[in-house]
């Protein structure tokens, strides 16, 4: 049986008929006992040219260490027969901390496809839904929202997780995807692991303005500098460091007018709502593989007179701590804050805490929309 | 410049969104007591979670007050091994930053002039750190200097006000009913009641706030939450710990109606027998809570018994050979002091009347757990054949504590047989496994809601008064008759077998 730290198959994963598919899941379920079925919701998780139906059961493990779900793993076969389709079933227990299983276990369904059978999956899947549960996609890999499969799947999804980091070209796909996002219907959701990791960089910038002298400083920002990794060999991703830019501007109610490309950086200009202008930058750095795409620094500054605040938020080679430097005229503060590096499959489990929407992560995208018109 | 301690749902609008919108003020936090087991074990350690958890202002400032002359950098180092041992998270790169706020002051906790140069150490750390005045007092140190603090502070100006200025008193508030409405008198001389938060860390553990939740958010329970129902209560507090080195505390403190039934036991009982308050709020929770405090009092067994006390003799857990308490390290061996208690409480009002409560904690017990058990009522009528036992088992309804916190439902069910046979099962919520996050601890929770000025799970004057008032009938009586009524258990099991004749009715104490 293939096992982790974190979970333990109880039953490989086994091929089937499409048509046999719940009757080989109960056969499973019949032959443990003690192990019971639990689903809080349905979860599609969609993947291009996977080689090994396991890897994917195993990140669907981990997931399942938190949420009982069914899960239905959808995989674009590249290699196989044109216009195939395959199936397997398998189940996943959480595994206690003393080593034995937990009781609460969930399944998983994998639908690997090719050619037209791969186009129509939805309709597959849409069978095997489990009813009056919510639906999560989590498209998994690059993003093309022009996908005959992707369009079928929102038809049946509650929210539709995806990675903005491993967009190609990332820059005309944020702008598709904003728009995507932005356009839909009130009772769907779109949710970005690139966002979550944000989190902690959003959470350090607050903390940098909680107290009421500093807060001041927030209405006299003129100056804004975000710095994300690059690495050689790896597409320039500027993604997360447009997040942190539409969720910043979003906060402070600043619109953007102008945006310049200059070699790896953008120069942007912002104004407020009194029609002050704050100047902005966006630019690339060479650094280690892993920073790729990773904000590596923020520097927020005011050089209007009277405020003389700044605030520096950069990130240490290890991308696992922030270090935060504040200067208030004379005044300086820092503040070295540790950062656990999350795994995928803990952003994920973040993302699928709930199928709502969030007002203010799609309140930033509306500026990285508006901001993708002036290209 | 003086700002308000109090934490703000935040003007920040870079806050919103974010899972803590609320953060305490800039501070000094001052342990009296800095250099003992409590500062280095809990309080640090919870504080740099806090922090690592981007809870607190980088602001935030820790001054240890104690009598032993240390350095500054001695100090950071001694707190640094406590974080290192007892943090629940790991020593990380936080620690550079956080440890600069740290600061000793050598002084007596009865001497004024040192309570007058604190305050200008205090001052000046303000200008240094951005604290802007806002001070909080933590009185970490053993009971008999509560009062002195108190006045120390009140006589060199410390004690400011409500919006800048909050205490923190651990427990024992007092030692019976008097101590503590005397002890009432010298806070209230110096501090506003808003200033003060008494505190009991059992409060602060999630599955106790989740007693709160499982009633008031869910509908379900309640028609079935009262004497209707309800057969009868058991809440168990079980140590599997002997009183180890806190042998001279422990007796001192009373023993276990002291330092265990009088605070946390009742404090269970109180949130599991409470009314609904109007809103989920520091004054409406704890109206609520005085308010059945106020109704409870010590119920009679089958021949009059109201409780029964009790210390371990020697014996064996999870196969290891235990001492008798009387063996203890630094215990006299002709102590009286009760390491167990049980005893029966009922509750005079139109919820609970006729529904006993029995209460029972005790140090080396066979098992640590911790739990509230509900036994609801037999059928009113047997429709179904009944067991070789004669009856259906009743229907339970479980709150577990700790370990493994949860809420288990035992309901009967019939067997898949021709025959109508049933079967009791078990309906089981895992708090660990349905919310696989570390519960923060206990002092993280109250150090927080302390610093942002949050009363809900801090004890009230009246409050700890109204507990004293339900275990002093057992006090005086138990003063009176000395060591008559002292009862022995051997260390492992579960309890005296005296336990058992506080209930009637086909009661028993249940088999955890």
């Amino acid at each position: 049986m293939t096992e982790n730290a974190s979970v333990v198959a109880i039953a490989e994963p086994s091929r089937v008929q499409v048509s046999q598919i719940d009757k080989q899941l109960k056969t499973i379920w019949s032959s443990q006992e003690g192990a019971t079925r639990a689903s809080t919701f349905n979860l599609l998780v969609y993947e291009s040219e996977l080689q090994d139906p396991n890897s994917i059961g195993e990140a669907i493990g981990a997931i399942a260490v938190q949420h009982p779900c069914r899960a239905i793993a959808l995989l674009a076969s590249t290699d196989g027969p044109k216009d195939n389709l395959e199936a397997y079933v398998a189940a996943y227990c959480p595994v206690s901390e003393g080593g034995g299983r937990e009781s609460i276990c969930c399944e998983y369904i994998t639908l690997r496809a090719s050619g037209k059978a791969l186009d129509e999956l939805d309709t597959t899947a849409a069978a095997l839904l489990l009813p009056e549960l919510e639906t999560f996609l989590w498209w998994k890999g690059p993003l093309n929202i022009h996908l005959e499969l992707f369009t079928n799947l929102q038809h049946i999804v509650d929210r539709t997780v995806v990675d903005s980091s491993l967009f190609e070209e990332p820059e005309k796909a944020l702008e598709s995807y904003t728009s995507l996002a932005l356009g839909q219907e009130k009772n769907r959701s779109f949710g970005d692991l690139n966002w979550s990791r944000l989190t902690p960089w959003r959470e350090e910038t607050a903390v940098a303005f909680d107290s009421e002298s500093r807060a001041a400083c927030l209405g006299a920002l003129d100056r804004v500098i975000i710095e994300y990794g690059q690495s050689e060999g790896i597409p320039l991703n500027p993604c997360q460091a447009y997040l942190f830019l539409g969720w910043l501007a979003s906060r402070l109610g600043w619109q953007p007018l102008s945006l310049h490309n200059k070699d790896l950086t953008k120069q942007i200009i912002m104004r407020d709502s009194t029609q002050r202008p704050i100047q902005v930058t966006v630019r690339a750095v060479a650094g280690e593989a892993h920073l790729a795409g990773q904000i590596t620094s923020v520097g927020l500054r005011s050089e209007e007179m009277g405020a003389a605040c700044s605030t520096v938020l950069c990130s240490s080679d290890s991308s696992s701590c922030i270090r935060m430097q504040m200067n208030m005229g004379e005044a300086t503060l820092s503040l070295v804050s540790d950062i656990d590096t999350l795994t995928t499959e803990q952003l994920l489990s973040e993302a699928l805490r709930t199928p709502d929407r969030d007002p203010i992560y799609e309140e930033s995208l509306e500026v990285i929309h508006d901001l993708m018109q002036l290209k | 410049m003086t700002a308000s301690l109090t934490g703000r749902l935040s003007a920040n609008p870079l806050r919103q969104g974010l899972r803590l919108e609320r953060t305490p003020k800039p501070a000094i936090l001052t342990i009296f007591g800095a250099s003992g087991d409590l500062t280095v074990r809990k309080l640090i350690p919870a504080l740099y979670d806090l922090a690592r958890d981007r809870r607190l202002p980088p602001e935030f400032t820790v001054v240890g007050y104690a009598r032993r002359p240390y350095s500054h950098e001695e100090f950071r180092n001694m707190m640094k091994e406590g974080v290192a041992k007892y943090s629940r998270s790991k020593l990380g790169n936080l620690w550079e930053s956080f440890s600069k706020g740290i600061y000793y002051f050598q002084g007596d906790l009865d001497n004024l002039q040192n309570f007058k140069d604190l305050g200008e150490f205090l001052k000046t750390l303000d200008s240094e750190r951005g604290t802007l005045g806002n001070r909080a007092f933590y009185m970490a140190t053993a009971p008999s200097f509560f009062a002195p603090i108190i006045e120390n502070l009140g006589a060199a100006g410390l004690a400011g006000d409500v919006r800048n200025t909050r205490l923190v008193i651990e427990k024992p508030f007092g030692h019976d009913l008097r101590s503590a409405q005397d002890l009432n008198k010298v806070v209230q001389q110096v501090f506003h009641e808003k200033q003060v938060y008494r505190i009991d860390h059992y409060l602060g553990k999630e599955t106790v706030q989740n007693i709160l939740v499982f009633r008031f958010a869910n509908s379900i329970w309640e028609p079935l939450w009262n004497n209707r129902y309800v057969d009868h209560v058991q809440i168990t507090v079980a140590e599997t710990v002997g009183v180890e080195n806190r042998g001279p505390y422990y007796d001192e403190a009373g023993g276990a109606l002291r330092d265990m039934i009088q605070n946390h036991l009742v404090q269970l009982l109180a949130l599991t027998a409470m009314e609904p308050p109007s809103a989920f709020e520091a004054d409406t929770v704890r109206d609520e809570k005085v308010k059945v405090l106020r109704a409870i009092q010590v119920g009679q067994g089958p021949n009059g018994l109201e409780a029964v006390r009790a210390q371990y003799t020697n014996g064996w857990i999870s196969g290891e050979p235990v001492p008798a308490y009387r063996d203890e390290p630094r215990v006299n061996p002709d102590v009286q002091t009760a390491s167990y208690i049980a005893a029966k409480f009922m509750i005079n009002n139109w919820r609970w009347n006729g529904v006993p409560f029995f209460l029972r904690t005790g140090k080396r017990l066979a098992k640590r757990v911790s739990e509230i058990a509900l036994q609801f009522r037999e059928v009113p009528h047997l429709l179904f054949p009944s067991s070789s036992a004669g009856q259906l088992n009743p229907n339970m309804l479980v709150l577990r504590i700790q370990p493994d916190e949860g809420i288990s439902l035992r309901f009967e069910a019939k067997r898949p047989v021709a025959d109508i046979a049933m079967r009791s099962v078990n309906m089981d919520f895992h708090y660990g496994g349905t919310f696989e996050v570390a519960s923060p601890e206990a002092y993280e929770r109250l150090l927080l809601d302390f610093l942002l000025g949050d009363q809900t799970l801090f004890t009230r004057a009246d409050e700890v008064e109204a507990a004293w008032k339900i275990v002093t009938p057992l006090i005086e009586r138990w003063e009176i008759q000395k060591a008559g009524n002292l009862n022995y258990y051997d260390a492992g099991s579960w309890g005296p077998s005296a336990a058992s004749k506080l209930m009637d009715n086909g009661r028993r104490w249940r088999r955890l």
